[in-house]
């Protein structure tokens, strides 16, 4: 077996030994979890006394790929949840304090029970 | 070998060969079709000037129009050496490492569809006989199928029955061809019997997970019915959601080639030219969800035509 060959069965057991690891958190990332489960959710985001639309708060935290539902002013995914919340506490993190914004997030998974998430800089 | 003797070695009359001094024709071809529609659904184009980075840990430099650009090129680069080049494996590479870079430089940009692409080219690009990349797709659908085992919402039933709900009211997710709020028949239809028959919901729930470890098994022994079953599974998602997930439902169906032996195919499924024209019948802006019924029905016409000389021989 080549020394190529061995890397590629190294990389195949440590996808194996991360997935076993995301399976202790509520994150999915790089384990193979499609449709791990879909979420509907609302961002609230305020930056200083301006309250962001819903188009900004999804150019914002990169959300382009969910669907956003007009009449609910909600938008869907089917990601994991985690996800949404990371996006929006990563990109926070990542702007000076002075232009970071005080979020809330209400999100059902698997359209259960709502729930909520906040963030303040 | 010096830059002169590389720039000869590309020319677009590659595009269609298959051989390769390593690697296997169907793995070539695996490779080729993952690169092409990588390219022609647009999943080259990175538009994030403000990346979500991991952690919130921004990496200086990588991020604005010229890191998009630099990005764009690298990529374009990548396939036009799986595509044109004889250094198929140095292309995947490539290609392969950029798309994980950004995977991991953006979080918006994180989607298992578009790392499962990276991992395959990655694989072929290690192992020439296909096998790493054969036990990656294999690896892929286990987790997927473990992973809905141990969610308590895929156990019960509650993930396909209100999945399809949804579905159903909001309509076409996202395709090339992409009409938001299309009707999606299939999805509503499961939403009512999942809404009427708990069990159903169970039962269809169970049926997805035994599929994707059916699929699973299917590839990591190499067994010949997952180049039905898997093409199969990926036309039924199409007709459900509308959506080809990104480059899931490409990636997927191309994968099934790295069980079949091309050089054993009828003709003219030996060459690369009619998979070249189903991918492109497939990835334009006029796909719409029932598409995936003619892909369902061209896979078995394929498997029966294959399968009839079988038994003639086996009489004889």
């Amino acid at each position: 077996m080549s020394s190529l060959a061995r890397l590629g069965g190294l990389l195949l057991a440590l996808q194996a030994a991360w997935f076993v690891h995301e399976q202790r958190g509520a994150s999915r990332y790089f384990c193979w979890a499609p449709l791990h489960e879909h979420v509907w959710y609302r961002i609230d985001a305020t930056v200083g006394l301006v309250r962001l639309r819903d188009a900004d708060v999804r150019e914002r935290y990169g959300r382009r790929g969910a669907h956003y539902d007009r009449k609910r002013g909600e938008f869907w995914e089917l990601n994991a949840s985690q996800h949404v919340i990371d996006s929006i506490a990563w990109r926070e993190a990542s702007l000076p304090r002075v232009q970071r914004a005080r979020v809330t997030l209400h999100y059902r998974i698997d359209s259960g029970d709502a729930q909520t998430w906040t963030y303040t800089p | 070998m010096d830059l002169y003797t590389v720039a000869a070695a590309f020319s677009p009359k590659r595009t269609l060969t298959l051989a390769h001094a390593e690697v296997p024709a169907n793995a070539v071809l695996c490779g080729k079709l993952l690169a092409a529609l990588w390219l022609f659904t647009g999943q080259v184009v990175y538009t994030r000037a403000e990346p979500v980075p991991f952690a919130g840990v921004t990496l200086g430099g990588a991020h604005g129009l010229l890191f998009v650009q630099l990005a764009l090129l690298a990529q374009l680069l990548a396939i036009l050496t799986i595509l044109c080049s004889p250094f198929f494996r140095v292309g995947c590479a490539l290609l392969s490492l950029i798309i994980l870079s950004l995977s991991a430089l953006d979080q918006a940009l994180f989607s298992n569809n578009r790392v499962f692409c990276a991992a395959v080219l990655l694989m072929l690009a290690l192992d020439p006989r296909g096998k790493l990349a054969r036990a990656q797709v294999a690896l892929v659908y286990a987790c997927a199928a473990a992973d809905k085992l141990l969610s308590a919402a895929w156990r019960s039933g509650q993930f396909v029955s209100t999945f399809s709900a949804e579905l159903c009211r909001v309509g076409e997710l996202w395709s090339p061809g992409w009409s938001p709020g299309g009707a999606l028949p299939l999805a509503c239809a499961l939403a009512r019997a999942t809404a009427d028959s708990a069990s159903f919901a169970l039962l269809a729930s169970g049926l997805a997970i035994a599929t994707e470890l059916t699929i699973a098994l299917g590839y990591a022994t190499r067994a010949r019915f997952t180049a039905v079953l898997a093409p199969l599974f990926h036309a039924l998602l199409l007709t459900l959601t509308g959506s080809t997930f990104g480059v899931f439902f490409y990636a997927g169906t191309a994968c099934s080639l790295l069980v079949l032996d091309l050089e054993r195919q009828a003709a003219p499924f030996d060459r690369a030219l009619p998979y070249a024209l189903i991918a492109t019948l497939f990835a334009g802006p006029w796909l719409r969800p029932w598409f995936g019924l003619v892909l369902a029905a061209l896979v078995l016409a394929l498997a029966l035509r294959r399968a009839r000389p079988a038994r003639a021989q086996v009489a004889g």
